[in-house]
C-alpha cells in the first residue's frame, strides 16, 4: 500500500487526489472512470457547454426527463431557494451571463435583471423537469461538491478507503481510522496567508469567497435581489458530512444567518466579515491566527 | 508569584474592568438588538469585541504582566440581573486570547448569552502558510482555469 495521487484540471478548476492504494496499474483505469463521471454531468448540467442539456434549455421552454442526480440538485436547490428567499437560485444563470460571466468569459457587464421566481420557470415532477419559460439555469453553487461527493462514491467501489480530494480548495477527506487532518483556511484578502487551521476527519470542508472569479465591480457571488455583487460578508467555510451540503451552505452563508440554515442542514461554519471579525459554530475545531 | 499576581490584578482592575463593561454592553446591545430581529447583529457584536482586542496595544505601554485573568461582569435583563464570565489571556503584553462564558439559568438569557458565545471571536490576523505546517489548504485563490486566462487577456488589451 503506498499513496499516491492523480491530478488533473475538469469543469474549470485543478484537482488533486491523494489516496492510498496497493496497484500502480489501477491509476490509469482510475483516472479515466473519474473523467468519465466527470463528463457525464457537464454535458447535462453546465452552462458553459454549447452542447449540454442546460444550454438547450436555456433556449427551449419543454419538458425534459432528468437523471436522478439531476432531481436530488434541483430539490436541494429549491430547499435552499426557500431557506434563503430566493437569493440561493440556479435561476442566477441569465444574471451571471448579463453581468459577463458567460460562456465565452466575455466580462462585459451588459444591464442586469433580476432571476425570474423559481414557480414561474420550473417544475419538477418526478423525474420530469417542466421549463416554463427560456431561462439558462446554473448549478455553480453546488455542482463542484457534489462531483466530488460522486468522485468519492467511485473510489470506495474500487475498494480505497483513505483519500483526500481536493477541488480547487473544496476538499473531502476520508481516513477509516479517523485520524483526521489539519486543513488551512486561506486569507481572503491575501492568498499567501492562513486565518486559522481547522481539523476535520471524514468530511467535507468547502470555501466560498467573492474575491475568487472578481471581475469590474462584480464576482460570482452575486445578489438576485439588488443585482449587485454580495459583500457583506468576505469569506466563508462550512465543514459537513457532505461536499454537496458543504459547497451549497457556503454559498448560503453569504445570504442568510447560519441559525435559520441549521433548522434544516446540520454543517458547521466560520464566517470572516469585511472588518475581519469572525463568527463561528460552537462545534467546529479551529484555531485562528 | 500567587502573591504577584494577585497584586498585578488589583493593578489593572481599572482597564479590564473597562473592558468587562464594553462586553457587558455588547450582550445587552446584542440582546436588545435581538429582539427586534435584527439580522446583521452578531456583525455588529463583532466589531464590538475587536475594539477590546485594539486595546491590546494600550496594554502594552502600560506593560501588563503575561497571564491569564478572569472576571465577572454584570448586567441586568428584563428578567433581571445576569452575570457572565470574561476570561483574558495576555502574552507580552498583547491579549492573545479572550473567552467568554454565559452563566445564565432562565432559558432567554441562556439563549441570547449562548448566541453571543457562539458568535464571539476575536479578529483574525493571518499567518503566513510556510509558518504553519499544513498539508491542505481550503480557499478560492485557485481562480478557475480558463477564467483566469480570459481576465489576463481583457487586462492586457485594456492596456495595449
Amino acid at each position: 500500500m503506498d499513496t499516491r495521487q492523480l491530478t488533473f484540471e475538469a469543469i474549470g478548476t485543478q484537482w488533486v487526489i491523494d489516496y492510498i492504494g496497493d496497484k500502480v496499474s489501477k491509476k490509469n483505469t482510475l483516472l479515466q472512470e473519474i473523467m468519465r463521471e466527470i463528463n457525464a454531468f457537464d454535458v447535462l448540467y453546465s452552462r458553459f457547454r454549447e452542447d449540454s442539456l442546460i444550454s438547450h434549455i436555456a433556449t427551449t421552454p419543454g419538458k425534459y426527463p432528468i437523471s436522478a442526480d439531476g432531481v436530488q440538485l434541483l430539490t436541494l436547490y429549491k430547499q435552499l431557494y426557500d431557506l434563503t428567499n430566493g437569493a440561493f437560485t440556479p435561476l442566477i444563470g441569465n444574471m451571471l451571463a448579463d453581468a459577463g460571466y458567460d460562456a465565452s468569459y466575455s466580462f462585459q457587464p451588459k444591464k442586469l435583471q433580476k432571476p425570474p421566481r423559481w414557480e414561474d420557470v420550473i417544475t419538477l415532477d418526478n423525474s420530469t423537469l417542466i421549463i416554463k419559460n427560456p431561462a439558462i439555469l446554473d448549478f455553480g453553487g453546488l455542482g463542484k461538491g457534489y462531483m466530488i461527493d460522486v468522485i468519492a462514491s467511485l473510489l470506495e467501489k474500487h475498494g480505497i478507503q483513505n483519500f483526500c480530494i481536493d477541488a480547487g480548495g473544496d476538499i473531502l477527506y476520508k481516513n477509516h481510522k479517523d485520524v483526521g487532518i489539519d486543513i488551512g483556511l486561506e486569507h481572503p484578502q491575501n492568498f499567501n496567508q492562513v486565518i486559522g487551521v481547522a481539523h476535520i476527519v471524514n468530511q467535507s470542508i468547502c470555501a466560498s469567497a467573492g474575491n475568487r472569479r472578481k471581475w469590474s465591480q462584480y464576482h460570482h457571488i452575486m445578489n438576485p435581489h439588488t443585482l449587485s455583487a454580495q459583500n457583506t460578508v468576505l469569506a466563508t467555510w462550512v465543514v459537513a458530512d457532505t461536499t454537496l451540503v458543504a459547497d451549497a451552505i457556503a454559498t448560503c452563508l453569504f445570504f442568510t444567518a447560519p441559525e435559520v440554515l441549521r433548522e434544516q442542514f446540520s454543517f458547521e461554519y466560520v464566517i470572516v466579515y469585511p472588518d475581519h471579525t469572525v463568527a463561528k459554530s460552537s462545534n467546529i475545531p479551529v484555531e485562528f491566527y | 508569584m500567587e502573591e504577584n499576581k494577585t497584586n498585578s490584578m488589583t493593578k489593572y482592575a481599572l482597564p479590564l474592568v473597562a473592558v468587562i463593561i464594553i462586553i457587558v454592553a455588547v450582550v445587552a446591545v446584542y440582546t436588545y438588538t435581538n429582539n427586534s430581529s435584527e439580522e446583521s447583529t452578531p456583525v455588529n457584536t463583532q466589531s464590538e469585541s475587536m475594539t477590546i482586542l485594539d486595546s491590546s496595544e494600550n496594554s502594552q505601554i502600560l506593560g501588563y504582566k503575561d497571564g491569564t485573568y478572569t472576571a465577572n461582569g454584570n448586567y441586568v435583563s428584563p428578567g433581571g440581573p445576569r452575570e457572565i464570565g470574561v476570561t483574558i489571556t495576555l502574552a507580552g503584553g498583547v491579549i492573545t486570547d479572550t473567552s467568554f462564558e454565559g452563566r445564565a439559568d432562565d432559558p432567554t438569557s441562556k439563549r441570547f448569552q449562548g448566541e453571543f458565545s457562539d458568535n464571539y471571536a476575536p479578529m483574525i490576523v493571518g499567518k503566513n502558510i510556510d509558518e504553519v505546517a499544513l498539508t491542505k489548504v481550503s480557499g478560492s485563490s485557485l481562480t478557475p482555469i480558463g477564467f483566469k486566462d480570459a481576465l489576463e487577456k481583457i487586462k492586457a488589451q485594456a492596456q495595449s
